[in-house]
């Protein structure tokens, strides 16, 4: 796992130089609101440095396993697809609004991993009367259900 | 003898009818938004707001307590079934409690957690009503140096609690604290690195933080392999026997029990805390002292039951400066408060001298609902724990509907939605990486108590704020919590040479 | 040729004024008729269960059966109070989007060009006012002074307690500090007035401001001392607590500070719609919440429950915002963030 576990720290340290660096020099925060930020940004950036050059050098951590498998292409693609149907959730509702979004996007889901038109409909539905009933019925809660974000 | 008076004329006082039959409803209330990841206790107050309207003060505010102390105990068991909690504060039980699903002790876990959970609010509760004649003074003995310091606590517990290596608990501890730091700044109301988004005017939000960084990953373990929590695990059947195992746990280790409940309380007695961090405390603490410190992370039953007893003992110390003085405990006593006064009452410093019986009575409410909602879990442990055995591809889906509509229908805010997802994608790095998830929510709910209360402090007392009894006292408990690993260590290489 | 223009100008106007003699009625009935069925949304910057939430589903019942219409309660805490600001301001100019507006934090988001504030308060409609507090200044019995006479002549520095700088507990302190001349270091960063009465007490500070209903709840007991009410008329829950100018001699340049803080006080828990909402649809929600908000029994239901009604029309309040606002030079604008943001907090 030696490539990506390179990447988190990396990731922290770019983040936070970024934020700290858009308080100083951007927002031009002052020192008592920055004073948190630039202590607990020093820790993070050294705790994270630490880890980016062992992670560079290889080293293992106490308690880690020891033989991990770089990622390979296929799981990559994997992991792709199973994190783009996740998300897809958020077009889904959005642009459907969520009572009618919530289902078809579970009748879709289902139905493309393979399960069966009878389970698939029946769930799909079971989840229109749940989000329609539970939500915006008995919890009064404001879904939005136009499509594209319309009242 | 008072005190005996005072519980059983507080028992009396609840065995109403009426108020009977609103607890039966208010529990299975709880319950579910506890279990169900995304539907948060928040959201189940907030809800049951506008129905009190028109009640009586005992039953109306029975209706709130009872669904909001079990919210816990439900959440407990998604927790550890699924690896998800159903609540950020149950967030330190997935630690100990998912490994143990994982590897077919799934109903010991959830019979430990279950118990601790009934048993903890009871514990809170008789913490409560023995110093409901003293309360005043004891929260006017806790002031903005006294929070800080047990804030501070909190933080060096970043580097014990959680699974993997400490220097990856402490980075994301420390990354917890940084995303704690986005939003209005306390004493200047400036909003700190808010980049033009009215969203993050308020800083980042600890629901869609504690589910993304949980559920996500979770869901994506589920959909990719589409085999279900017990295929991927080995869950072969939960079983009434091991949830009595699980149960009788709690008792072999009382001591355990005892200190992490009394945690628990203390936390929800003083106010800035901010009750989630009572069950991160109390695993710490739990870990420090264990001889099996070791197998923490890997599935020990010490590691359900710290955090657990911990949770419901809270709600009842919460109640301590909601009564007292009309201070919020946690965040589920904020909205409590709502009801209190849509109530036509007015917690503060004359309340009890007036309504003491109905404090009683509430303290009575909590404790009965803990018991009776641990009695009903216990009861259907077994069968909620087939949802595991539900295909990969059907639970994942429909988890990730719940988690979108619950987290929507906690503000409004579709951003919440959004940004479930923004910090699912750094849960499942930190979980492919093995970096604790746990430390990092501890970092992000204490640093505002932090940061405010260090400030008041010093303006208020100046550098030597720290020169009173209560706060010299914390901080000789948080320096023994740090050493005490190697000290016990000496004492027992002693013992044995 | 003048007659004849004059003839027709004079039968023109005549036909225009009877004309709208005429419409006039047709539009009130369209603005009732355009509620009927229809859904309102009802934004509140408090959370559930707070005093704003409470006054709005107290409200929603009445709004409901006057105009026939669905109220959806919406609550909108983020941003300072200021999104449901900006929510308001931003919604379709239908008449169907009315807020229920915490008065200091809008003003204030103006005065001090918060971040976040993305509306101009000039734009709006104001509706009516639901209720306005006065202010008080309390010390407790560990405060270095009794009264403000001593606070005033007096070295030693008094510690006032508020939840943030740019609230209204920031604003009645520092206004008040500047106009009295109080030897004042604020601590703020308190999540509530409940908490920093808790500090008060303890000793933590030395004085705190509060509305006057919070000073009559908290003051019970004893342990808080009103020193002195911040407005020209002392506060009908305290008769017996002489306000600043009764107690003490001020000019007329502190005084305006003092003036300026009433202002936002006078505007209270108001009423607002949105820019550009047609004229008959503003004056039949004002005819609407005059009738609920000066209705006796709804009056004396929200006494009991102490959430007293303290009703003002648009125009007050529109005299008031402009009292607040209008009277701010870039000169005196400055000098007022300076205090508000900076000098009592060295």
């Amino acid at each position: 796992m030696k490539k990506l576990e390179i990447i988190l720290p990396a990731l922290i340290i770019v983040f936070t130089l970024f934020v700290v660096g858009a308080g100083t020099f951007y927002y031009n925060y002052s020192m008592t609101v920055m004073r948190f930020p630039y202590f607990v940004g020093v820790v993070l950036i050294g705790l994270s440095a630490w880890r980016l050059a062992q992670a560079i050098e290889g080293k293992r951590l106490p308690g880690e396993p020891e033989d991990v498998q770089e990622p390979t292409t296929e799981s990559m693609a994997e992991f792709t697809r199973t994190a783009l149907w996740l998300v897809a959730i958020l077009p889904a509702v959005w642009l459907l609004g969520y009572l009618a979004g919530i289902p078809l996007y579970l009748l879709a889901y289902f139905r493309a991993h393979g399960e069966s038109w009878l389970m698939s409909v029946s769930l799909s539905l079971g989840a229109l009367a749940v989000t329609y009933f539970v939500f915006i019925v008995f919890l009064r809660v404001n879904l939005p259900v136009m499509p594209l974000g319309f009242q | 003898m008072e005190y005996f008076t005072l519980l059983s004329e507080g028992f009396l006082r609840v065995m109403r009818p009426d108020i009977i039959l609103i607890m039966l409803a208010a529990i299975p209330f709880g319950l579910i938004f506890g279990i169900v990841p995304g539907l948060s206790g928040l959201t189940a107050l907030a809800i049951l707001l506008p129905f009190i309207y028109g009640m009586e003060a005992l039953p109306g505010l029975a209706l709130l307590l009872a669904s909001h102390a079990v919210i816990y105990t439900g959440g407990s068991v998604s927790a550890i079934i699924l690896g998800i909690p159903g609540s950020p504060p149950n967030a330190a039980t997935v630690v100990d409690g998912y490994p143990m699903a994982q590897q077919g002790r799934g109903g010991q876990a959830m019979g430990a957690a279950l118990m601790a959970s009934g048993l903890g609010g009871v514990f809170g509760v008789l913490v409560l009503v023995a110093i409901l004649p003293v309360l005043e003074p004891i929260v006017l003995s806790f002031g903005s140096p006294e929070t800080f310091f047990l804030a501070l606590m909190g933080v060096t517990f970043i580097a014990i609690v959680g699974e993997g290596p400490m220097q990856k608990g402490l980075i994301a501890g420390a990354l917890g604290i940084f995303l704690a730091l986005f939003g209005y700044q306390p004493t200047t109301s400036v909003p700190r690195f808010h980049f033009g988004s009215d969203y993050l005017l308020d800083g980042f939000r600890i629901i869609p933080l504690a589910l993304g960084l949980f559920a996500v990953p979770e869901l994506i373990a589920l959909s990719a392999k589409g085999k279900s929590v017990a295929q991927t695990g080995s869950i072969s059947g939960v079983t009434f026997g091991q949830v009595m195992e699980g149960c009788a746990a709690v008792f072999k280790h009382w001591w355990l029990f005892i200190k992490s409940s009394t945690i628990g309380a203390v936390v929800g007695i003083v106010p800035g805390v901010g009750g989630e961090t009572s069950p991160f405390v109390a695993y710490a603490a739990a870990k420090q002292s264990s001889r099996t410190a070791s197998t923490y992370g890997q599935g020990n039953i010490e590691g359900v039951i710290a955090p657990e007893s911990s949770n419901n003992a809270k709600e009842g110390g919460a109640l301590v400066p909601t009564l007292a003085f009309g201070i919020p405990g946690s965040t589920g006593m904020a909205l409590l408060l709502g009801g209190f006064l849509i109530l036509g009452l007015e917690p503060g410093p004359e309340f009890l001298k007036e309504h003491m019986d109905l404090g009683v009575g509430l303290a009575m409410v909590v404790a009965i609902a803990n018991v009776m909602a641990a009695i009903v879990m216990i009861l259907l442990a077994k069968y909620i724990a087939r949802l595991t055995y539900l295909r990969g591809h059907i639970l994942a889906p429909l988890l990730l509907a719940i988690i979108v509509l619950g987290t929507y229908a906690s503000k409004n805010n579709p951003m919440d939605v959004v940004y479930v997802f923004v910090f699912g994608a750094l849960g499942y790095l930190m979980k492919e990486l093995n970096y604790s998830r746990a430390p990092l929510i501890l970092g992000f709910v204490l640093t505002n108590a932090i940061e405010s209360y260090l400030h008041i402090s010093l303006r208020s007392f100046g550098p030597t704020f720290f020169m009173r009894p209560i706060s010299l006292i914390i901080i000789g408990l948080l320096v023994l919590g740090l050493v005490w690993p190697s000290i016990s260590r000496r004492l027992r290489r002693g013992r044995g040479a | 040729m003048l007659a004849k223009k004059m003839i027709r100008a004079a039968f023109a106007a005549s036909a225009a004024l009877a004309l709208s003699v005429a419409v006039q009625p047709a539009q009130a009935e369209d603005a009732a008729a355009f509620y009927k069925g229809k859904t309102i949304t009802f934004i509140t910057p408090g959370s559930p269960g707070g005093g704003y939430d409470t006054y709005m589903r107290e409200i929603i019942p009445h709004l409901e059966k006057k105009t026939g219409a669905t109220v959806v309660p919406v609550n909108e805490p983020g941003g300072g109070h200021l999104l449901a600001v900006n929510k308001t301001y931003s919604a379709k100019a239908d008449g169907l989007t009315i807020l229920l507006n915490d008065g200091e934090a809008s003003l204030l988001g103006v005065v001090l060009d918060v971040p976040g504030a993305r509306y101009d308060l000039s734009k709006m409609n104001w509706i009516g006012r639901i209720n306005a507090e006065k202010r008080l200044i309390l010390f407790t019995k560990s405060s270095p002074y009794k009264n403000l006479k001593d606070a005033i002549a007096g070295k030693t520095v008094l510690k006032f307690g508020t939840t943030g700088k740019t609230d209204a507990t920031g604003l009645a302190t520092t206004m008040a500090s500047h106009a009295l001349g109080l030897p004042t270091s604020i601590v703020t960063g308190y999540k509530g007035s409940r908490e920093f009465v808790r500090a008060a007490i303890q000793g933590e500070v030395g004085a705190i401001s509060l509305s006057e209903s919070s000073a009559l709840r908290f003051s019970k007991g004893g342990r808080l001392i009103p020193a002195g009410t911040l407005a020209r008329e002392r506060s009908a829950l305290f008769p017996k607590t002489p306000t600043v100018f009764e107690q003490l001699k001020i000019s007329k340049e502190n005084a305006w500070f003092l003036d300026f803080h009433e202002g936002f006080a006078e505007i209270g828990r108001s009423l607002l719609t949105g820019p550009g909402v047609p004229a008959d649809r503003v004056a039949y929600l004002r005819k609407v919440f005059k009738e609920i908000l000066t209705d006796k029994d709804f009056d004396a239901h929200m006494t009991k429950k102490k959430r007293p009604i303290t009703y003002a029309d648009a125009t007050a309040l529109d005299k008031a915002a402009k009292a607040v606002l209008g009277d701010l030079s870039d000169a005196r604008k400055k000098q007022v963030k300076e205090i508000i943001l900076n000098k009592f907090y060295q």
